[in-house]
């Protein structure tokens, strides 16, 4: 068990940080196994005090000791118990002691008729208010179904129109952005309710189909776009698809592989309080066929002396790891 | 707030060994939320059935007898429970429902007092 880190630091309870620092100068200076060699003693003591400065120098770490919330080698304390056998009572008999509900058999059993003794009571309670009436009202039960939508209608939003249990049939409206695992709750296309009760809800949990060309990250619409080393290199305008639509964009001077552009508003549509979302657009650039023409215009241009060699990043990433070829 | 440790914090501050506690757990004596990592996380209630288990332990109760006790003692606090949710659905209900409960607790309770009365044994 470690020392009250107080008594090893030779400090009162309340020493300054100054005091503290003071106090295991001087003791490590008078320790310290380099100048006590051979000394287990002065070696276990002095971990001792670089652990109870290390408590101690940390204000937050100091005022939970003091509290007695960790032990003085920094460890979880549990909360002390209160005197007297009032404890396992007080927890038992609170709303947390249903945790310790008693049940029939050994543990994992099949105890169906486990003790649910205050359901018990609810329920004849209830039954006895509802009085002669037999069962009474009674809300219908909810019913689950499941729906694809489409990536597009998942974005934009629509009305898909589904065939019920019953062969009714049911406009569903899928909001904007909404993604797989959402569920829909359509109030009162359940069960119908029993004696003047509520009718039950229709569930629906929805899932979006992928799409061959858009994905969906977050808020965002992401979609690879493909360009020609011409289009990319003169900045040229090319024609973006997003799911609202085509759209015309200029590609900017220093377009690059991989590079990342904002078409702000173009993707999931705007839906009660959030606005519309955006498409991000990351250019691939594609070299094509060699035509004879870029191949010539290429052989007679000579990059600059200090052109970035393109490999750069690659190269001092592989010295930072230690491995360099 | 409620605080959530260990088995290691619970044995050092029951002064217990782990495999104890882990055999009540086997047992469904003690009922801490499990970890995925296989470990447990006991809650202030578990702490405190931990101690209650070591206080019957200190009566010499047998290992025969523990769960006989344990049963009775959760029937028992379940039956509280439930008389507390009573309670306090009648202390919200209106006044004239109030006044009912009272009249016809006391004519249940003058009804066992005559049973008992006429030594029915």
């Amino acid at each position: 068990m470690a020392q009250d880190p107080y008594e090893l630091l030779g400090v009162g309870r309340d020493a300054s940080a100054d005091d503290i620092k003071r106090a295991y100068r001087s003791l490590a200076r008078k320790l310290h196994p380099d100048l006590n060699p051979g000394d287990a003693d002065a070696e276990a003591r002095f971990k001792a005090i670089n652990a109870a400065h290390g408590l101690l120098s940390d204000a937050d770490k100091r005022a939970r000791f003091d509290r007695g919330e960790i032990d003085a080698e920094g460890q979880e304390r549990a909360p002390p118990p209160p005197p007297g056998g009032r404890r396992w009572r007080e927890h038992a008999d609170g709303a947390e002691g249903a945790r310790y509900r008693w049940h029939r058999g050994e543990a994992g059993s099949d105890d169906a008729d486990a003790g649910e003794f205050e359901d018990l009571f609810a329920d004849y309670l209830r039954r006895a208010s509802a009085g002669a009436r037999a069962g009474g009202p009674r809300r219908g039960s909810d019913v689950q179904y499941s729906l694809t939508v489409s990536f597009l209608d998942a974005t934009l939003g629509a009305t898909n129109r589904i065939t019920l249990a019953d062969d009714r049939t049911l406009d569903v409206k899928i909001p904007p952005g909404i993604e797989t695992g959402g569920v829909l709750r359509l109030r009162g296309r359940g069960r119908p309710g029993r004696e003047g009760g509520a009718d039950g809800d229709a569930l629906i949990e929805i899932l979006v189909a992928p799409h061959p060309v858009f994905t969906r990250d977050g808020a965002v619409i992401r979609l690879d776009l493909p360009v020609s080393v011409r289009e990319a290199v003169l900045g040229e305008r090319v024609t973006v698809p997003t799911p609202g639509g085509s759209v015309a964009m200029r590609l900017p001077d220093n377009a690059d592989e991989g590079t990342v552009l904002r078409l702000r508003g173009k993707g999931i549509a705007a839906h009660g309080d959030v606005p519309a979302g955006d498409v991000l657009v990351t250019l691939r650039l594609r070299i094509g066929p060699r035509d004879a023409g870029l191949v010539e215009a290429l052989r007679n241009w000579q990059p600059p002396p200090d052109a970035p060699d393109p490999r750069a990043e690659l190269m001092a990433a592989l010295r930072r790891a230690g491995g360099e070829p | 707030m409620s605080r959530i440790v260990t088995i290691e914090i619970v044995c050092r501050d029951a002064g217990i060994e782990q495999h104890l506690v882990r055999q009540w757990i086997e047992r469904d004596w003690v009922r801490p939320d499990p970890l995925p990592d296989g470990g447990f996380a006991f809650h202030e209630i578990d702490l405190a059935r931990v101690h209650l288990l070591v206080q019957l332990r200190a009566l010499e109760m047998g290992e025969a007898g523990m769960p006989v006790v344990l049963s009775l003692l959760d029937q028992l606090h379940d039956a509280r429970r439930a008389l507390r949710l009573v309670r306090e659905a009648a202390a919200r209900a209106p006044l004239p429902v109030r006044q009912s409960l009272l009249q016809s607790l006391d004519r249940a309770s003058a009804s066992a007092r005559d049973i008992s009365g006429t030594g029915e044994a």
